[in-house]
């Protein structure tokens, strides 16, 4: 997934079937590609969740701005950081 | 260093007292809004079977639900107050320890889990609000405005968080007014409301 330009980056879009249990607070998420079982901490779950396919990284970032009133830059760093991570994980395409 | 003030309003002795225990460094007050100045606190907690309904809450409000709503629901009513936090029904006083302390420094606290729910539900509503014919129309200044008239901010209120004067506010409230095509707030309120509803 690439971000560099934003205007053609895809939209994020987590993958296929996952299989989830809450854990204290983190939730397990099972990516069937790799057989790979990861835990999410809230934030990332959350960021995971509204990868649809359909909600770009400025509605995600501007959500966060609107809900912890950080600047929309700092918001949308930490999408994009958070994004980096998911698809190293192989949780989003 | 001043010891920062606590209020809780709870329909529950022992939730105030369990609160009391818990949040060393804070002086904790337990008492309803009617009997004290809310300005004085940092931090108020509500854990009532109604709703706050008071505006003077917003920001510095950690809210625990008591009764059967569900907390998906209460949650989003909540921060559609401008609530800085929130706990759910079911949770621990070790958790709403935590809220506190995170609202009490001026950051917002969600429960981990219901993070998604709710920026999906924020999201929502922008898209929502995007479609208000008039809505490019505006500046940023006028947007900036737009967003926290619409959501009940007084023009004090929205003066205060954009460092601008009232006459100023009004100057812009009347252009986005113009632009979006409505003549009061409350026209402005309902607008919103209602894009927010169709969409849903």
């Amino acid at each position: 997934m690439s971000t560099s330009d934003p205007e053609r980056a895809p939209l994020p879009k987590r993958k296929g079937e996952v299989w989830r249990e809450s854990k204290d607070e983190a939730v397990a998420i099972y990516e069937p590609d790799h057989d790979g079982l990861h835990l999410l901490n809230g934030s990332a779950l959350a960021i995971w969740e509204l990868s649809d396919g359909s909600t770009s990284i400025d509605e995600m970032a501007h959500a966060i701005s609107e809900l912890t009133s950080i600047d929309m830059s700092d918001a949308r760093r930490d999408v994009e950081s958070a994004l980096r991570t998911l698809s190293d994980l192989g949780l989003i395409e | 260093m001043r010891e920062r003030r606590l209020l809780v309003c709870s329909d529950v002795p022992t939730f105030g007292r369990g609160i009391k225990r818990l949040m060393s460094g804070f002086q904790v007050v337990a008492a309803d809004l009617g009997e004290v100045d809310v300005a004085g606190f940092e931090v108020v907690v509500w854990h009532q079977k109604t709703p706050p309904l008071n505006h003077r809450l917003r920001h510095l409000a950690v809210i625990v639900p008591t009764v059967a709503v569900t907390d998906e629901s209460a949650l989003i009513e909540a921060v559609e107050m401008g609530c800085r936090g929130f706990v759910g029904s079911h949770a621990s006083l070790e958790e709403t320890a935590t809220a506190i302390a995170t609202v009490a420094r001026g950051e917002a606290y969600v429960p981990p889990l219901m993070l998604g729910s709710l920026l999906r539900h924020i999201v929502e509503k922008q898209r929502a609000i995007e479609a208000t014919p008039g809505i490019d129309e505006l500046t940023t200044r006028e947007r900036e405005v737009f967003d926290l008239a619409s959501g009940g901010s007084s023009r004090a209120d929205i003066a205060e968080r954009l460092f601008i004067s009232q006459g100023t506010v009004r100057s812009h409230l009347q252009s986005v007014y113009k632009k979006i095509g409505v003549h009061t707030q409350a026209e402005l309120i309902a607008l919103a409301s209602g894009a927010r509803n169709e969409h849903e």
